[in-house]
């Protein structure tokens, strides 16, 4: 259920990114909310089911965007790897430590494209848009915190429903309980 | 008795005053105290009496210039709306037409299609369009609009298909200039601009030549937009120039574009 839940998050994010957030003018930029996702999965959520969760994900990012398939499970697997190396080391259960995390991944990701560009195809090397890069990354040290607190709304909701074993504002089938 | 005699007297000196004065057009001293008196107090009455009038008049007149506010904002809304209506209509008509004359000029069977997705990533430049293999959509097929190359087809599933941006570094396409017939190849930079590659420095391509397909790649049909040469530079070292093209597509205004259809894709792995 919990990949179920996270699942249809993250097609929802994904459809939001590459449709209404395309409408978004150069200058204000285009957040990368499924990275944030993505992330927050690696921080909150245990190793298994989070890394099923990022490899679904990648393979869905793979169907909407780039040319080489297996690209963006792969890096977004690195990043989980990453972030749950680091959450060993750092307890990074607040959001305050999550947004720089974030920041760092996604400059990682940016370098792991760069790299696997350039094995794929020396001769097809994209310009580092640096620009763009730091315009995202701002981007996401801004709407981070809230957009985890988004996610920690949902999974709290989530858990609550299944912690009572029924849906808010329904009655209970056991009326003597 | 007393006030009767009195009343009397005042009568009578009233009489013999109007009487004494009757006939006369200018004011005597008493008409003219009168005048005095109560001239400052008429004018005060008077100024309040206008002030309270127009005040009234005009709140009533602004009651009603309200409403026909009111109305007036309503209708230029309705009027505003349909223009816009009319506006876009009519460039979609303008668009569509301009569609259907490259579809004419473009060798059958041609498809058109709409862009509903545009990929989120700052490294690759692909879209989703609403046509797949069900219509005959193949890995391979060209793309373009009116203006000119928007790309190919990349991969395809039943009702949707991922194209491939000639702007993305991934693409290659064989092109020649207008004017002086150099070849060369034209491959994405990831942004909004090609650059062309193999142009021997031997080759004479100036700044503001047009560039169009050449056919030779065997996925373009020949004499497509492909651009306009933007900046051309040649360096010391090597054999090429380094030539920047300018896209004749605007890839963040595309709505519907052309999938040029063909028997057996030639880019077939």
């Amino acid at each position: 259920m919990f990949i179920v839940i996270f699942l249809i998050l993250g097609i929802f994010i994904l459809v939001l990114q590459t449709t209404f957030l395309q409408f978004f003018p150069v200058w204000l930029g285009k957040p990368d909310v499924l990275f944030l996702l993505i992330v927050y999965i690696a921080c909150q959520e245990n190793i298994l089911q989070g890394a099923m969760v990022v490899l679904l994900l990648g393979l869905l990012m793979d169907v909407f965007s780039g040319v080489f398939l297996g690209l963006y499970p792969v890096i977004y697997l690195l990043v989980f790897v990453f972030i749950k190396g680091v959450a060993r080391q750092v307890a990074i259960n607040e959001f305050a430590y999550q947004v720089p995390l974030a920041v760092i991944s996604y400059l990682f990701v940016g370098i792991g494209m760069f790299v696997f560009s350039f094995f794929m195809g020396p001769d097809a090397l994209p310009q580092w848009p640096w620009e763009k890069v730091l315009l995202q990354l701002l981007i996401l040290a801004v709407i981070g915190i809230p957009v985890f607190a988004i996610f920690d709304a949902i999974m709290s909701f989530y858990r609550k429903i299944t912690a009572s074993g029924r849906l808010p504002g329904t009655r209970s089938s056991n009326i003597f309980k | 008795m007393r006030f009767f005699l009195l009343f009397g007297c005042l009568l009578t000196s009233v009489f013999i005053l109007i009487i004494s004065m009757a006939g006369r057009k200018e004011f005597t001293v008493p008409h003219k105290f009168g005048l005095e008196v109560i001239g400052p107090l008429q004018t005060a009455v008077a100024k309040v009496s206008n002030y309270g009038s127009s005040i009234w008049e005009n709140y009533i007149a602004l009651l009603h210039v309200r409403e026909e506010n009111e109305q007036l904002r309503q209708e230029l809304q309705q009027y505003k709306a349909a223009n816009i209506e009319y506006r876009e209509a009519l460039a979609t008509n303008t668009r569509l037409q301009k569609l259907l004359e490259l579809k004419e000029s473009l060798p059958p069977p041609t498809l058109t299609a709409e862009i509903i997705g545009k990929d989120p990533s700052l490294w690759f430049r692909t879209l989703t369009i609403n046509r797949g293999s069900s219509d005959g959509v193949q890995k391979g097929m060209p793309v373009v609009t009116v203006e000119g190359v928007v790309g190919q087809v990349l991969t395809s599933s039943p009702n949707y298909s991922k194209v491939l941006l000639a702007t993305d570094p991934n693409s290659a396409i064989d092109v020649i200039t207008q004017k002086t017939r150099v070849q060369g190849i034209a491959k994405g930079l990831g942004r909004d601009a090609f650059t062309l590659n193999y142009v021997l420095k031997s080759g004479v391509v100036e700044e503001g030549d047009l560039i169009l397909t050449s056919g030779l790649g065997g996925v373009f049909p020949k004499g497509l937009m492909v651009g306009t040469v933007l900046q051309v530079k040649k360096s010391r070292r090597g054999m090429f120039q380094d030539i920047e093209v300018e896209p004749a597509v605007d890839f963040t205004q595309l709505e519907q574009l052309i999938i040029i259809m063909k028997k057996y894709s030639l880019t077939e792995d």
